[in-house]
Parts: structure tokens; C-alpha cells; sequence
């Protein structure tokens, strides 16, 4: 809960993921409760109709179809013109947002550090399985140097990044669209990278221009805390309310479940510079813990309601735990 | 309830209780911490100010028991005390008897009838605790210094005294100083003991001169600090009229021990062999009873460990007067000790005596012990508080007859004295047949030679040259025996008649008023003046041989005056108007002793008269008895040879070339296990040892020579010395009521009354940090699970 003594940012995809990390998520593929339309040619199944190996089904032929889809066979047996339906595979769409305010630079080890992590996992088994990956960073500020790498890395111009800023404001994001394929886990890394966790962040205004700025349906991850002074609910109704399969993945540091001071204490809040006089005690500790607990079961509750798979983690989790447990077990990788 | 530094507190109070409520005032300066989010604290604060009611209480709790831990410490800083029983003066002497009657278990605690149960404290013991408890109990200076501090002495005594501690605070070195005193078994004498605690006071007073404007001191004005003197005794103090404390002085008397208490002693024993027959052999005991009832006893004794004969005596009941309480009549005299008592009845106890004698026929030397037992047990007698004086034991030495030689050319008065003297031996010699068994070397088998006007000539020269002039010695003569060669005499014990022998540090001065050098002394030759007669003017009336006869009739007609050569063995012991006229003479190697009357029997009325025959017995007794040295405890004459009593001095000399002497001691004397100690023997062959503390028996050895009545065990010359109590006083063991001083009459202080001066400091401070802890866990239960 207190502030990261030392921060030390990951600046290439070796600090995000290590290799014996990337080999145990190869095998892996997302997957997700609703089948989405695709957008692109993909290795996914998908509700229409479209050219692959798989037979689906048989139509008359109108004019106008694809004379290379008659069923040559049907039409020397009955002589009446057919066309075969084979399944279209197509992509998914995986949307990771990662709350970057200033209170993910607290706890031990990082909050952020561990959301940065786990979108890149998220995002490389996306990436490698040709799916549609874009992720989405609420608040925060870009450094400079990794901006200069952008350009220079020559990103396309999917990314709706505002040029020049370096500090986002509280209702703002900073996204990265539209990667596909193996190669384009880099430029994923280098985006995560290059975002540091940064002032007070208004849920509802991002997930607000999260939520208009998407396209298509597929997959939302979201990392944060959920510790919302203006509330959680209204942003997250925003993001669920496209159809899009929503994870919520709240993420708390072992020292903010079991707070480790004592003393006569002024606590001030790192985002908002909010301060409250406390005399930690026995029955204090206790009834902060009993409200850690009914918050967290009132943010379950409403995500349960709303469809939202909701999971908190310790940012003392492994990932690989994170991705190779707890995800797949709530099928969102298989 | 009184405070030492009520004004040190008031201040510290005043300083540090508004101080602390102060701290509570401002506000508390705390931590900043930064954190991810104030969110659920903020919720948790408003949860619990909405649930505490008691909010501002609870809080307070802590100043609460701070103030309290506050208050305990300024009142500890104040010094609060408990007083009990203030005694007048801050200077406190405690003098604890440790004399035999101490002893007596029948300390707190102990019925007369059941004062030998093993769990029964002695006097001493209950004195001990009761000191102590005194000491606990004096005022301290405190911790800042400002109040005046009370400072003890302690005195032990028993026949003598010591200072065991001088005047301190030091509370744990007085402790120290009263556990470290151990009971003896000698009687009791306090005079020495006042004394010593006077000499202890300061005696000097500076006072200034009225004419020189000047501080003088002057000396044995009683100044200062008047001190209370605390006697811990049974009251059973010999020399009480010798007890003079100063008039200023508070005398407390703490009696120990139970005032009608009654003790069988052993209060006398003694030996003797019939004067006919010496082998028959009498002990005479002596036994004391102190009970109003008749009891009878169980006498044994035993000689050398082998028990001889036990005999019943019936000792009658001791009669006990009451008499009113002299204090009561002494009231006004008596400066302290005395207000507010009624005056108890004085109980006084005239002990019933009663005595057995043991018949026995013995020629050897023996030690005689006798025990007192019950009728017909062998055990104490019942109810006996006092163990000391059940025992007594005597040595007795082996009996024996003297061989005398009387070498003489014919003396009727000697022969008519020598006759009736019961002698193993008596041989009368003329000069000429002595000569011979001299030079045959035969004479060692008298233990007495009586020389009658006449002296054995010297070895390789000619016949002792008599002639006044000749027996002038030269300078250092008696030093250097070789001015005439060899020695005249041979060893052995001489009485001399008539003559005076050379190198004995007697200077013959001739015939008084008669012309010197002319014609022999033995020639005895008349022609003397009227004046050289005598009369004898003094003598030594303790000396062995002068203890029963007067010389007063003695006439001398012609006297033949001598001188005592001084820094020699010579004594005379009894003078004549013209000098010495009896001389005990030794050499300082013992080798020979001898008794010299320098006149001629035959020019005096001293045969005739009875005195003479006494002198006779008594002079061959004296010389050829047992010790060949000067008598044992000469200075303590009354008690007999090996006797000594336990508080005086074991002093004997041993005979020269004595070496290694080595004392065993009692196993009751012994300190730790070593019941031997190393004696120093000085130049002249005197050992001394003591003051003996416990009764018993006491073996002094050595390597060399032994005396002929010494013993020799495993090689080694022994002699034996009986230590005894046997002291009436002494074992009357019901302790008195009050001790009449010579100043004043001091009652006995109600016994069992516990002095308390109890200090409450420490207990505040031990409250304070109790409530230190109290505070802690308080505050610990607020702040963690």
C-alpha cells in the first residue's frame, strides 16, 4: 500500500516476459464464452459462413454466387445447382486495458509492474494465435524515450496516442490497436513500456472513451485496483455494455490487504494528495479488513450481475500462475 | 508516617505532573506515510468514531495511569517511613552476649519443659535475629542524604569483649558483623565490654576559651551524641557493678531467654591422691541444680575415654525467693528502661549444690572426664537447656614420690625436717661420696639435691672458690658461664643452704657488717657484728613455696647479703631488711633449677620455728614436682595446673628445643574442619593460644624434649589441657530481669516486641512499575491485535 521504494521499469519485452515464461504460454490460445464476428481472416470459428476446410452446409444457388462454390457432384447427380457453405474462421478480438494512476506504483512488489506483465502474457498468447490485440492504458504518462523509439520503430498509425503529451489526463487513454501476428509483439512491449503510472484517474471518463472507441466485439481485460473514489460501477457498465466478454482483474498488494504499520500516522493518498490522520490500532486494523472484504465482495457482486468475470489477485502472484491457473480456469485461455 | 524530603517531592510534583498534562494538551506530531489510497481508511475511521462512544475515555485511560505512575514516584521521592518505636538517640550500640549460658536452647519459642527438642532456638540465636531486626529497623539517611541517618556498633562479649563493627549505617556490614559472631563457652563480664563501647563514644569536647577567645578541646567531657546501648544477655553478667555506662547513656536490656529456667552444672572437679598412698586417687565432683524441684543425676565418669563409675546423686530443690522488683525502688535513679513498667517480682534462685566423690586406684596420669546423665539413660538429663556444663574433665598426672639426696657433713635440723616428708627416696651423702656419683655420672636419679653449705667443685679446676671476692662475676658473667670454666653445677633442682653459687645471677656480698673476704662462708666463723642481723620484711605470698607460712618470727643473726644480678633468671622472693633473703634461680635452658637461702641455718631461729618444716616440704615438692617450668596460668593462679577456662589465655612453656607445636582443638572449637593449628613457639619456650572459646579437652604437641610429665604420641612430646566452664554464675541459667548497673538499674525490655521502621519507598516504586506495565499492556491492546 505504501509507495515502491525503488521502481524499476521494464523496458524491453526480456523485462516483461522471460523466456521460460513465453514457452509455457505458446501453447496456449484465448478463447472466450460468446463467439464474436471476426474482422479478419482467423484461425477462430465463426458464426458466418466463409471459405475454410470445414463443410457447414448446402444452398441453392442464386445468381450471382460464386460459381467456384457449386457443388460440382450435387448438380451431375440431380442436376440442380447447389453451392456448398464451409465455416469461416476468423479472429478474436482481445482488448487489454491497464489502469495506470499513480496507486499502482505502491505496494511490494509493483501493482503495475504485475499488470504490465500480465497484459504483455495476455497479449502474446493473442498475438501469436493471429488475434486481433489491442490494449488500452487509462491515465498514466508516456516517457520520453520510448516515445522517440515509437516513431522510430515506425508504429502504425493504429494508435491513437496523442502526439507530445506526456502526461495523460485523468480521463484519458492511450491505446494501441490493431496488432496481429508474432512479429508485432514488440511494438505491443514497447507500448507497455513506455507508459509509467502517473496522477488520479476518473474510471468513468476512460472507460467511457474506451468503450466509444472500440471496434468490433471480442475479448476486454481489465487490470486495475477497482479502489475508485468516484466508483467503479458506471465505468464498468460502460465497457460491458457492447457485448464484449469483460474480465476484471483486480490486482492488490499484499501490503494493502494486511496492512503492515503502526503509530501515530498521517496518510495521504498519492493520487489526489488526499489526507487522513489515523492511530493505527487493534480494532482499526480489524475494521479495515472487514471493509477491504465487503468491498471487494460488493465489486464481485456487481460483476456477477453484469456477466463480468471478476478474479483479485496479489501483485506477489506469479504470472504464469495468473495465466496458466486462474485464467484458464475461468476460460480465457485454454 | 513521616517524610525524609517532602520538599524535594513538592517540587519535583510541581514540575512534572504539569508537564505531563501538558503533553496531553498539544498535538500529537505524526508520521507521514504515503499510500495507495486513503478510501478504506477514511471508512474504517468513520466505522469506529461511530462505534466508541467513550472515545475521549478511552484515550484518557493512558494520562490516568500515567498521573498514578507520576504520583507513586514524587511520593517514593518524598520518602514516606513507617515508624515504630523511636529509641532517644541515633547512635545505637548493640553488644550481644556470647557466653556459655547463651547457649541455653531455650530461646523464642521453648517451654522449660521441653527446651531439649531439636527444633529449640538457643538465646544466642534468638539475640542474633532479634539484632538484626533493630538494625532493619534503623532510620536511614535516605537517597538524597538530608535526613539524619542512625549508625550501630556492635559489641560482642563473653569474658572479654570485641568491637565487631565500629559506629556505621552500613546496615548490611552490621548484618554482616552480627551473623559472624559464633557462641563461646566462657563465662560472662560485661565491664570490659562498656568500656570498650565508651571508648567507641566521642570524648572531646571543643569548647571556646573565655579569655583567648580561642577553641579549645577538652578531654572526658561526655559530648555528643548520647548513644542507646542495646544489651542482647540472659542478664547473667558477673561484674555488673563494673558496668558503668555514661549518664547520658539509654540502656536498653533485651533479655533472652526463659527467667525460670533451670539447668544442671557441673560447677566444680577436682582431683587429689592420698598424701600416704599416691596411687589412691579421689575426683571430687560438684554439682549444681537450679530446679524448684529435687532431681536426682547420673554422674559418670571416665578416665582416658573407658568409663569408671557412674554414681546416682539426688540434688534437692533450689530455693527461689520473690522479691519485689528493685527497679521500682530505683525508678528515679535509673535513666532509661524503666518508665511504665510495673516492677515484677525479682526472682532469685539460690542453687542446691550437692557432690559425689569417685575412688580409684591409679598410679598413671589420666584425663578424668565426667558427664552428667539421666537417671538410668544414657542420655542428657531431661530437660537440661545448657549442654556445656554437663561435661568436665580434669588431667591428672602420674602419680609420684620424690628421691631426694641431702649432701651434707651433718645438719640435725635438715635431717628432722627431711624425715617427715614422704619421699620415695632420701639419701644423705657427704660432699665426698656426691662427688663421686657426679663424676660416675650418677646422680640423675634424684629429682632434688640439697646442698648444705657446701658446692660441688667445677670440672678441671680447682674447688669452687667460695671467697666473696672470687664469686664477684665479671662484667656479663652471668652470660658467659666460662669465666669459671665449666659450670659448677650439674643439671638437675637445687636447694641451696648456707652458700651461694657462682654464674647464677646472684652476687655474694659477704657477711653483712662484717669485714669482707674473711674466712669461708662455710667456715661460718662468728666475729659478726651486731648489725648484720635480719629480719625478713616481705615475700612473695602466692609463690608455691611461701603460700601457707609466715616468716615474721624469723630471726637471722649474721646475714650474708646478696644482690639479684638483673636481666637473669634470679628472683627473690622474699626480702630482709638487708636484701634478698630467698632467691629462685633458673637457668635459661632449664637444665637446672634452684631455691638458694644465702644465710646459715644454724645463725638463725628459722629451724626452730614451724615455718620451717613447711618451707622444707613445700620447697622439695616445688622443685621437684611436675613442672619444670614456671606454673601454668600463673597469671589466673586459682585454677590448676592443665585447667584453663574458656575465655582466657592457654599460655605454658614448653621445654627448650621444643619445635612444630601443634595444637588440636574440639571438634566444637574447630573452625570449618581443621581441628589443628600451628602454635609459634617463642624464644624462652612460651606457646600461648586463645582466648579458648569452647570447653574440652585440648592436646598441645611438639617434636623434641619432653618435660617428665608430657606424654609422647606417635613420636611426638604431648601435653593435655582441659578446658572447663565450671562457673556457678554461670550455669544458674535463668536469665534475670533486670541488670543492676553501677549507675542504674535497667529492667528487661518486653521481650518479643518487633521494632518496625519500615521505609515505603521501594514498595511505591514497586507499585509505580507495576503500573508502568499496567499502561503498556493498555496500550498495547490499542494498538495491536
Amino acid at each position: 500500500m505504501l509507495r515502491t521504494p525503488s521502481i524499476k521499469r521494464p523496458l524491453k519485452i526480456e523485462d516483461l516476459l522471460d523466456s521460460q515464461l513465453i514457452s509455457r504460454l505458446d501453447p496456449l490460445d484465448l478463447a472466450s464464452r460468446k463467439v464474436f464476428a471476426g474482422k479478419l481472416k482467423g484461425e477462430r470459428r465463426s458464426k458466418k459462413r466463409g471459405q475454410s476446410v470445414e463443410f457447414a452446409d448446402h444452398r441453392p444457388y442464386v445468381i450471382g454466387d460464386d460459381l467456384r462454390h457449386i457443388d460440382w457432384n450435387i448438380f451431375g447427380r440431380l442436376d440442380r445447382l447447389f453451392l456448398k457453405l464451409f465455416l469461416e474462421e476468423e479472429d478474436l478480438a482481445l482488448h487489454v486495458v491497464v489502469d495506470a494512476s499513480e496507486s499502482g506504483d505502491c505496494g511490494e512488489p509493483s501493482k503495475y509492474l504485475f499488470m504490465q506483465r500480465a497484459a504483455m502474457a495476455l497479449g502474446y498468447i493473442g498475438l501469436v494465435n493471429l488475434n486481433r490485440v489491442a490494449c488500452s492504458v487509462m491515465g498514466g504518462g508516456r516517457r520520453e524515450a520510448s516515445r522517440d523509439q515509437d516513431s522510430r520503430g515506425g508504429i502504425e498509425a493504429s494508435s491513437e496516442e496523442p502526439e507530445g503529451l506526456s502526461a495523460i489526463g485523468a480521463g484519458e487513454v492511450s491505446a494501441i490497436r490493431d496488432l496481429r501476428g508474432r512479429r508485432r509483439t514488440h511494438d505491443l512491449a514497447r507500448f507497455i513500456c513506455s507508459v509509467e503510472p502517473s496522477g488520479a484517474l476518473l474510471f468513468r471518463n476512460a472507460a467511457e472513451r474506451i468503450a466509444l472507441t472500440r471496434r468490433g466485439k471480442g475479448v476486454m481485460v481489465v487490470f486495475s485496483d477497482f479502489m475508485f473514489k468516484d466508483g467503479y460501477e458506471a465505468g464498468l457498465r460502460m465497457l460491458v455494455g457492447r457485448g464484449f466478454d469483460v474480465f476484471a482483474i483486480q490486482v492488490l498488494s499484499p501490503q494493502e490487504i494486511d496492512p503492515p504499520i503502526t503509530g501515530d500516522l498521517r496518510l495521504r493518498d498519492v493520487e489526489d494528495g488526499d489526507q487522513t490522520e489515523v492511530t493505527i490500532s487493534a480494532p482499526l486494523l480489524k475494521k479495515y479488513k472487514q471493509n477491504l472484504a465487503a468491498y471487494n465482495d460488493q465489486l464481485r457482486d456487481f460483476c456477477a450481475r453484469r456477466e463480468i468475470t471478476f478474479l483479485s489477485v496479489r501483485s506477489d502472484t506469479p504470472v504464469d500462475t495468473l495465466i496458466l491457473d486462474y485464467l484458464r480456469r475461468r476460460g480465457l485461455v485454454r | 508516617m513521616t517524610f525524609l524530603t517532602p520538599l524535594i517531592a513538592a517540587i519535583a510534583a510541581g514540575i512534572a505532573i504539569p508537564s505531563l498534562v501538558i503533553l496531553y494538551f498539544l498535538k500529537l506530531r505524526r508520521r507521514e506515510l504515503e499510500v495507495s489510497t486513503t478510501l478504506l481508511w477514511k471508512k474504517a475511521i468513520q466505522d469506529l468514531q461511530a462505534n466508541a462512544p467513550f472515545q475521549r475515555l478511552r484515550r484518557n485511560i493512558l494520562l490516568l495511569l500515567q498521573l498514578l505512575v507520576l504520583g507513586a514516584a514524587l511520593f517514593a521521592i518524598s520518602q514516606p517511613q513507617l515508624k515504630g518505636r523511636e529509641y532517644q538517640n541515633t547512635r545505637q550500640i548493640i553488644m550481644i552476649d556470647r557466653s556459655a549460658s547463651m547457649s541455653a536452647s531455650d530461646g523464642a519459642g521453648a517451654t522449660p519443659e521441653r527446651v531439649d527438642d531439636a527444633g529449640a532456638k538457643t538465646r544466642f540465636e534468638v539475640a542474633k535475629e532479634e539484632a538484626r531486626k533493630l538494625i532493619d529497623s534503623l532510620p536511614e539517611s535516605g537517597v538524597f542524604g538530608t535526613g539524619s541517618s542512625g549508625e550501630a556498633m556492635i559489641v560482642a562479649f563473653d569474658t572479654t569483649a570485641e568491637v565487631r563493627q565500629q559506629f556505621t549505617s552500613d546496615k548490611t556490614a552490621l548484618k554482616a558483623a552480627v551473623d559472624a559472631i559464633l557462641p563461646t563457652e566462657a563465662p560472662t563480664l560485661m565491664g570490659e565490654a562498656m568500656r570498650l563501647a565508651k571508648a567507641h563514644s566521642p570524648k572531646r569536647a571543643l569548647v571556646t576559651d573565655p579569655l583567648s577567645g580561642e577553641m579549645m578541646s577538652v578531654e572526658g567531657l561526655d559530648v555528643g551524641m548520647p548513644v542507646t546501648i542495646h544489651i542482647w544477655s540472659d542478664g547473667r553478667v558477673g561484674d555488673l557493678t563494673e558496668v558503668k555506662p555514661g549518664l547520658s547513656d539509654e540502656v536498653v536490656f533485651h533479655r533472652v531467654g526463659q527467667p525460670d529456667s533451670g539447668n544442671l552444672g557441673v560447677v566444680s572437679m577436682r582431683w587429689e591422691r592420698s598424701y600416704e598412698d599416691p596411687t589412691k586417687l579421689s575426683v571430687f565432683v560438684s554439682v549444681q541444680s537450679t530446679y524448684e524441684q529435687a532431681r536426682s543425676v547420673d554422674i559418670e565418669l571416665s578416665i582416658d575415654g573407658q568409663v569408671a563409675g557412674i554414681k546416682t546423686l539426688d540434688l534437692p530443690a533450689a530455693s527461689v525467693q520473690l522479691a519485689p522488683g528493685a527497679a521500682s525502688a530505683a525508678g528515679a535513679g535509673g535513666a532509661g528502661g524503666t518508665e511504665g513498667q510495673p516492677a515484677a517480682a525479682i526472682r532469685t534462685v539460690t542453687p542446691a549444690a550437692s557432690g559425689v566423690v569417685f575412688q580409684l586406684e591409679r598410679t598413671e596420669g589420666a584425663i578424668a572426664q565426667v558427664r552428667l546423665r539421666s537417671p538410668n539413660l544414657d542420655a542428657a538429663p531431661a530437660g537440661d537447656p545448657l549442654a556445656t556444663d554437663n561435661r568436665a574433665s580434669v588431667i591428672i598426672p602420674p602419680a609420684k614420690k620424690l628421691a631426694v639426696a641431702a649432701v651434707t657433713r651433718g645438719n640435725l635440723f635438715l635431717a628432722a625436717a627431711l624425715e617427715g616428708l614422704p619421699l620415695a627416696k632420701l639419701d644423705t651423702l657427704t660432699p665426698e661420696q656426691y662427688q663421686e656419683r657426679v663424676k660416675a655420672g650418677g646422680t640423675g636419679e634424684y629429682d632434688v639435691v640439697i646442698l648444705d653449705s657446701w658446692l660441688p667443685e667445677s670440672k678441671g679446676a680447682a674447688p669452687a672458690n667460695l671467697t666473696p671476692t672470687s664469686t664477684v662475676p665479671a662484667p656479663g658473667g652471668w652470660a658467659g658461664p666460662a669465666t669459671q670454666g665449666t659450670p659448677a653445677l650439674p643439671p638437675g633442682r637445687y636447694l641451696i643452704l648456707g652458700t651461694v653459687p657462682p654464674d647464677m645471677g646472684i652476687i655474694d656480698k659477704g657477711i653483712a657488717g662484717g669485714a669482707p673476704a674473711e674466712g669461708s662462708p662455710a667456715a661460718g666463723s662468728g666475729g659478726a657484728s651486731q648489725s648484720s642481723e635480719a629480719i625478713f620484711i616481705d615475700w612473695m605470698r602466692d609463690h608455691p613455696m611461701l603460700r601457707n607460712l609466715t616468716l615474721d618470727p624469723v630471726i637471722i643473726s649474721e646475714m650474708r647479703v646478696v644482690e639479684i644480678q638483673r636481666g637473669t633468671g634470679a628472683v627473690a622472693i622474699a626480702q630482709t631488711n638487708r636484701g634478698p633473703g630467698l632467691v629462685d634461680t633458673s637457668s635459661s635452658d632449664g637444665q637446672w633449677r634452684a631455691i638458694v637461702i644465702p644465710f646459715d641455718l644454724a645463725k638463725s631461729n628459722w629451724p626452730f620455728d614451724v615455718s620451717f618444716v613447711v618451707f622444707m616440704a613445700s620447697a622439695v615438692d616445688y622443685l621437684g614436682g611436675a613442672g619444670d617450668s614456671s606454673p601454668v596460668n600463673a597469671e589466673a593462679g586459682k585454677l590448676p595446673q592443665g585447667m584453663v577456662q574458656p575465655g582466657s589465655v592457654l599460655a605454658d612453656r614448653l621445654p627448650v628445643g621444643a619445635s612444630g607445636a601443634r595444637i588440636r582443638v574440639p571438634a566444637s572449637a574447630a573452625i570449618g574442619s581443621r581441628t589443628e593449628e600451628a602454635l609459634t613457639i617463642a624464644a624462652d619456650g612460651r606457646i600461648v593460644f586463645g582466648p579458648v572459646r569452647m570447653t574440652g579437652i585440648y592436646d598441645v604437641s611438639w617434636v623434641g624434649p619432653a618435660a617428665p610429665a608430657d606424654r609422647s604420641v606417635d613420636g611426638r612430646a604431648m601435653r593435655t589441657f582441659a578446658a572447663n566452664l565450671m562457673d556457678a554464675a554461670e550455669s544458674d541459667v535463668g536469665s534475670s530481669d533486670e541488670l543492676a548497673l553501677a549507675t542504674q538499674v535497667v529492667r528487661a525490655s518486653s521481650a518479643g516486641r518487633s521494632v518496625t521502621d519500615r521505609k515505603l519507598w521501594p514498595w511505591l516504586l514497586l507499585g509505580a512499575l507495576g503500573i508502568v506495565l499496567l499502561e503498556w499492556f493498555v496500550y498495547n491492546r490499542k494498538v495491536h491485535v
